[in-house]
């Protein structure tokens, strides 16, 4: 076995906030792989860069906020926070909207973060 | 390291292919099962060929299908040839051969 | 007084509009616990974590919010198990009107 500091996580998100359970589900999944001190590297692509918008008010459709939820996850010791330039391009999203301080990435960039993973799950 | 990408989502939702296609790198394959064997139509291959292939690939992708999925649906007459059939027992195969596998929805 | 409050089968709040401190007093009755300046201080740091983030921490980070609030002498799994006996940050988030922690690993 590599020591754990040696394995990548890769956690690649695709979904908007509310569309279904799958953007709560990836932040318990973090959360759970945090505590045992995994490597974690999060990923939003497509239409998952909606989750970062940092002004989501979803009490009255009786949904918990997903930005609120993701911006704990620093304090899980994640930081590694990864979007696919063109997504929030096409949304038309800039840094100050977006709820954690997050890399852009280029398609060849995100090739390479899957290729290099240890072990990645799609949300 | 190897990626096996399967996409389960039919021909109508191009953004599952397109991101397959993104994350492709050299030596991945590609599985296709439940609605995405729907690929395997005439009409709708090219399409995805053309998706697969947006990136300037040096080798082109080994592309399988799930023969179950493909038997339920009444499409087995018409796989393209460059598509190679899997049963769930070849599918379990492919997840141990390649180093990890991603789910395109 | 005992008015009926509308918990689960655990005990946890079922809207968690319902609650004040009286509501929280009766909880913690529940549990044979009597609220104290130290319990409440402790609840506060809580319900401002589940207003920032929408999660009952559970103890790693419930133990390092107090820590960072109150110090090491009370940020410590010792003082919260004399607050809250048994199972500290499910047993506060309860009194705090807040969702069972989840990962409790």
């Amino acid at each position: 076995m590599t020591p754990n500091t040696h394995k990548t996580l890769l956690v690649i998100l695709s979904q908007s906030p509310y569309s279904s359970s799958l953007a709560r589900e990836a932040v318990d999944y973090c959360l759970a792989a945090a505590a045992f001190e995994q490597n974690i590297q999060l990923l939003f692509i497509g239409d998952a860069v909606l989750q970062l918008l940092n002004d989501q008010q979803p009490a009255n459709i009786s949904q918990k906020n997903v930005a609120k939820t993701l911006s704990a996850l620093p304090i899980y010791g994640i930081g590694n926070f990864f979007v696919d330039h063109e997504a929030l391009v096409r949304y038309g999203l800039s840094d100050e909207q977006l709820c954690l301080p997050i890399r852009k990435v280029t398609p060849r960039q995100m090739a390479d973060m899957l290729a290099n993973a240890t072990h990645t799950l799609n949300f | 390291m190897k990626t096996l990408h399967i996409l389960n989502k039919s021909p109508k939702h191009a953004f599952p292919a397109s991101q397959c296609a993104r994350f492709y790198s050299q030596h991945d394959s590609i599985l296709l099962i439940e609605d995405a064997v729907y690929y395997t139509l005439p009409t709708t291959y090219p399409l995805f060929l053309a998706i697969t292939e947006l990136r300037a690939l040096p080798t082109k992708p080994t592309i399988y299908a799930l023969k179950e999925d493909i038997d339920a649906r009444g499409i087995s007459e018409t796989t393209p040839n460059d598509v190679k059939l899997v049963t769930y027992e070849g599918f379990v195969e492919l997840t141990a051969s390649h180093d990890k596998s991603a789910s395109w929805y | 007084m005992t008015t009926s409050i509308n918990v689960d089968n655990e005990g946890f709040l079922k809207n968690l509009s319902d609650w004040s401190p009286d509501v929280a007093n009766q909880i913690a009755n529940n549990e044979g616990i009597t609220l104290s300046d130290d319990h409440w201080e402790v609840i506060t740091i809580l319900r401002e974590f589940y207003l920032t983030y929408e999660i009952s921490p559970a103890m790693r980070i419930f133990v390092k919010s107090v820590k960072e609030q109150l110090g090491e002498r009370k940020g410590n799994s010792i003082h919260l198990l004399n607050l809250f006996p048994g199972s500290p940050a499910k047993i506060a988030s309860k009194i705090a009107g807040l969702p069972k922690p989840t990962n409790c690993l």
